[in-house]
């Protein structure tokens, strides 16, 4: 289905839902409940509480409904409110701080998905470790630096998609994508350098 | 650190956000551009890593937990029409209603249960005219006007 389609689709539902259907926000919560908990798994490092903070989009979603209007997509609106409300739940927690304590102590963010006592091929074991690695990266990022990669990198949006979520210019994405690639490569070279 | 200027470029090509013309330029710089080589495949690298963090599986239950959760919000909403404004609110604004009405029965009130005298010192009869006068009044005030006119 493209985006534009889509777009039509999500109006639908969006108008019906305002008018009190439960059933069409339902089918909105199916829709994007997956990309949802993803954005928030990697802008928090945590798949709990990227659960946590899903639901609590979810139902701020339903809460302002009728603050939304159709002149942007539902899905970049629903994106913005998700990233607001994993920087606030990142703020409340004060999870940055304590990811990197974690960091420090060589602890991790969160256990792998796989129990770790499992035997996996070295190449699978590299491309976990790999894929942590990542993880932890993406959470010493700045706020601003890890929403944009995620909006560009998982999300897959175009600049213009980007800068309509984010309410910035095109050049403005463009520099802070690049700016964004950059500083985590140079966490990626200064903290990991030995894995890589 | 210093990095080469042509890094920026590099990463919008990575993300096909380039004209035709940048493409070009880009494209050269980056066969001949180590530190650009560099760039290029770490950022590569690490958008395929990112794309394989984002695979978590949107769970029935979830979904399940959040519609309840909705539903709880949407009970402790008032709605009429297409408004709709939590009940906390709605009580509130029918509780000043109903005050508002009561209060203005009681400021009519005393028009009906006259009891108060003027504090200046008037006999009988002016008090009556003034009570016609100003519309409070009743029948016994009518008949008493009456009375002391034909007097």
């Amino acid at each position: 289905m493209d985006r534009e389609q889509q777009r039509k689709e999500d109006d639908i539902l969006v108008r019906r839902a305002k008018e009190g259907d439960y059933k069409s926000f339902e089918a909105l919560v199916q829709k994007y409940h997956r990309q949802i908990v993803n954005v928030s798994y990697l802008i928090m490092g945590n798949r709990e509480a990227a659960e946590d903070a899903t639901q609590e989009v979810f139902i701020k979603v339903y809460n302002k409904l009728s603050l939304y209007s159709p002149d942007t997509s539902f899905f970049s609106w629903l994106y913005r409110m998700t990233i607001n409300t994993c920087i606030d739940e990142i703020r409340k927690r004060k999870m940055q701080k304590l990811i990197s304590l974690d960091f420090l102590t060589e602890e991790g963010v969160e256990s792998l998905e796989y129990p770790r006592e499992r035997e996996l091929p070295s190449t699978e074991l590299h491309n976990d470790e790999k894929k942590e690695m990542v993880n932890k990266a993406m959470q010493m990022l700045s706020k601003e630096h890890r929403e944009v990669l995620v909006l560009r990198e998982y999300v897959n949006y175009g600049y213009n998609e980007i800068a309509e979520t984010l309410g910035i210019s095109v050049q403005a994405v463009k520099s802070r994508i690049f700016r964004a690639r950059a500083e985590l490569r140079t966490i990626l070279l200064k903290h990991f350098k030995d894995e890589l | 650190m210093k990095r080469c200027k042509y890094q920026p470029l590099v990463s919008a090509l990575l993300d096909d956000e380039v004209s035709v013309q940048e493409r070009v330029v880009a494209e050269e710089h980056l066969q001949r551009c180590v530190e650009c080589q560099q760039f290029f495949s770490v950022a590569q690298e690490t958008r395929a890593k990112i794309q394989e963090l984002g695979t978590l599986e949107s769970e029935p239950s979830q979904i399940r937990r959040i519609m309840d959760e909705v539903w709880n919000v949407r009970q402790e909403y008032f709605a009429w029409q297409r408004i709709e404004i939590p009940l906390k609110h709605a009580v509130v604004v029918l509780t000043l209603f109903v005050v508002m009405v009561i209060s203005l029965f009681l400021v009519n009130e005393p028009q009906t249960n006259r009891t108060e005298r003027p504090l200046v010192a008037i006999s009988d009869s002016t008090f009556s005219v003034i009570s016609i006068l100003t519309h409070d009044i009743s029948n016994q005030d009518i008949a008493y006007a009456a009375m002391m006119s034909s007097k």
